[in-house]
């Protein structure tokens, strides 16, 4: 029979997702103290989400900075540099997988580069040294630190290659301490999550209770369990959407303050560089975005399932 | 077309509300279902909306086998067919106007189709003026004027209403009641289970009446004293 055709056509979703949004709309103002308790409570879980989500940008930050100062060096013989090899050393390093730079340096520049470093009477110790008493050496950084033993064995079999120099063990607390970090941070933010659609989806059952009867009434005019649960959905994301900003503008304003107040203490910026808010805008804005529409609409569509059953 | 066909009903707690019951209501026709409080009156009605599934027996309503109908499909079954409630069941939050529409909306119709329809549906139930009101603005005869206005404003085949004047005074009643007649002479087939004697005797039309689980009586032109 005619009337029980589910084909919908593209004309019909429009007027449906008009209608749906207007009609969330509508509710959120109308369940205002229902609404204002899901937004509070995204906004708690995104802050909590905000601060494990910064503290993982600049552990990594920090690690980066470590690993690049992580280089291998490679210093190559005499004959090597002044033979004319020094090229061919060079291309032959580039080949190696998982290599993102190759510098070349004469002994002289470092040991030059070496001096800056010290005071006037630590200087006389080295004077009288003749310029070039370092081997000239290449300066090899990884994109991958935790492939540097490898890379750095693989240098050593280059011919003209004298000895490489790998500070494994620095390198290796270094990877496992990001990696554990990185492994924690994630859990923590799928749990938060986790966490967060049980409480919203609890907070939204609360306010269905209230309109049980609602939905009840629209199953008998014959509405769909979609036409039913959209404007819901939308209601969430919209909230979680909300939510998102506020707790993003937090974030801000909290990090802000701690950075300038860290960067003012000069033990502290002596050891670490806290990335500005600038550069990390969008690492948090996006997430928090995603995650907050998210948890809306999964709360919503969890949370009304129980009513559609009729 | 209400076609009941060996319907039995048996309850998860082990009430057995219907037994056996075969039931066949031409399009059209208006017909009053009578009986004591818990005689089966509303395990019929539940079972025409799918509300709840027969134990046993075929039900076909409009063409449709209504036991064979997936969960998807219900909404759409449900369409063809209007239901009236005692309690008039109207959205609280939405104008007289707008719950008629959502009835509309629903189905997919269109914003014209909407502004020309509702107004037609409001005016045959004289309440073109309370458009704008909330329900609870609105008395209980108006109230189920508009929730009568809801089930028909999609056109259905059949309008279900269960003791639809059970909440309102005589006077307001026999208004109902007209209108129910107006309907029924569109081409609507109605049954309304309903204990209002008075009504049944004054409308002279096919009455049935369920007592303990079957039909005790079908009279074609019938008054509830038959009943007795």
């Amino acid at each position: 029979m005619p009337m029980m055709t589910k084909k919908v056509g593209i004309v019909m979703l429009i007027r449906f997702a008009k209608r749906f949004t207007y009609e969330a709309m509508g509710n959120i103002f109308k369940n205002g103290l229902m609404s204002l308790a899901s937004l509070f409570i995204i906004i708690a879980c995104l802050f909590v989400l905000g601060v494990f989500l910064v503290f993982t940008i600049n552990i990594n930050y920090l690690g980066d900075q470590m690993a690049d100062q992580c280089q291998i060096v490679a210093y190559i013989t005499d004959e090597a540099s002044h033979g004319g090899k020094i090229q061919g050393i060079s291309d032959a390093i580039k080949k190696i997988d998982g290599i993102s730079g190759v510098a070349f340096e004469r002994g002289e520049d470092t040991f030059a580069k070496f001096k800056e470093g010290l005071s006037e009477e630590e200087l006389v110790s080295f004077s009288g040294l003749p310029d070039d008493i370092i081997d000239d050496s290449f300066k090899v950084t990884l994109h991958d630190i935790s492939e540097s033993q490898t890379v750095a064995e693989k240098i050593g079999k280059i011919e003209g290659v004298l000895r490489v120099e790998n500070r494994q063990d620095m390198i290796n607390i270094i990877y496992s301490l990001t990696n554990a970090i990185r492994h924690i941070s994630v859990w923590i933010i799928l749990i938060f999550m986790f966490i967060s659609i049980f409480i919203i989806s609890n907070t939204i059952k609360l306010a269905l209770y209230a309109r049980r009867k609602e939905i009840n009434i629209m199953k008998y005019v014959g509405a769909t369990d979609a036409f039913i649960r959209w404007p819901f959905m939308i209601e969430g994301m919209i909230v979680g959407f909300a939510g998102a900003i506020a707790a993003f503008f937090i974030i801000q304003s909290c990090y802000i303050a701690i950075s300038s107040s860290l960067s003012t203490a000069p033990a502290v910026s002596a050891i670490m560089a806290i990335r500005g808010f600038d550069e990390i805008w969008h690492l948090i804005l996006l997430p928090f975005i995603g995650v907050g529409v998210l948890i809306g609409a999964i709360g919503s569509a969890l949370s009304i399932r129980k009513y559609l059953k009729v | 077309m209400i076609l009941f066909e060996n319907v039995s009903k048996t309850y998860e707690n082990g009430v057995v509300a219907l037994h056996d019951v075969n039931l066949f209501i031409e399009k059209g026709e208006f017909v009053f279902l009578v009986g004591s409080s818990a005689a089966g009156k509303s395990t019929l009605i539940r079972l025409m909306m799918k509300e709840i599934k027969p134990s046993e027996g075929n039900i076909v309503i409009n063409g449709v086998d209504v036991c064979s109908l997936t969960r998807k499909e219900i909404p759409y079954f449900r369409r063809t067919i209007g239901v009236v409630f005692q309690d008039y069941r109207l959205l609280p939050n939405k104008t007289a106007y707008d719950n008629i529409a959502y009835a509309m909306e629903i189905v997919g119709a269109s914003r014209r189709e909407i502004r020309r329809q509702v107004p037609t549906v409001l005016s045959m139930v004289g309440l073109t003026h309370k458009a704008k009101m909330y329900p609870n603005e609105l008395s209980g005869g108006e109230q189920q004027r508009i929730s009568i206005a809801r089930a028909i404003v999609n056109n259905p085949a059949v309008l279900i209403a269960d003791e639809p004047t059970g909440n309102l005074d005589p006077e307001t009643a026999h208004g109902i009641m007209e209108l129910m007649e107006t309907i029924n002479r569109r081409g609507t087939t109605v049954v309304m289970a309903t204990h209002a004697e008075n009504i049944v005797n004054t409308m002279q039309k096919r009455v049935i009446h369920v007592e303990g689980g079957a039909i005790a009586h079908d009279d074609k032109k019938g008054g509830y004293s038959y009943a007795n």
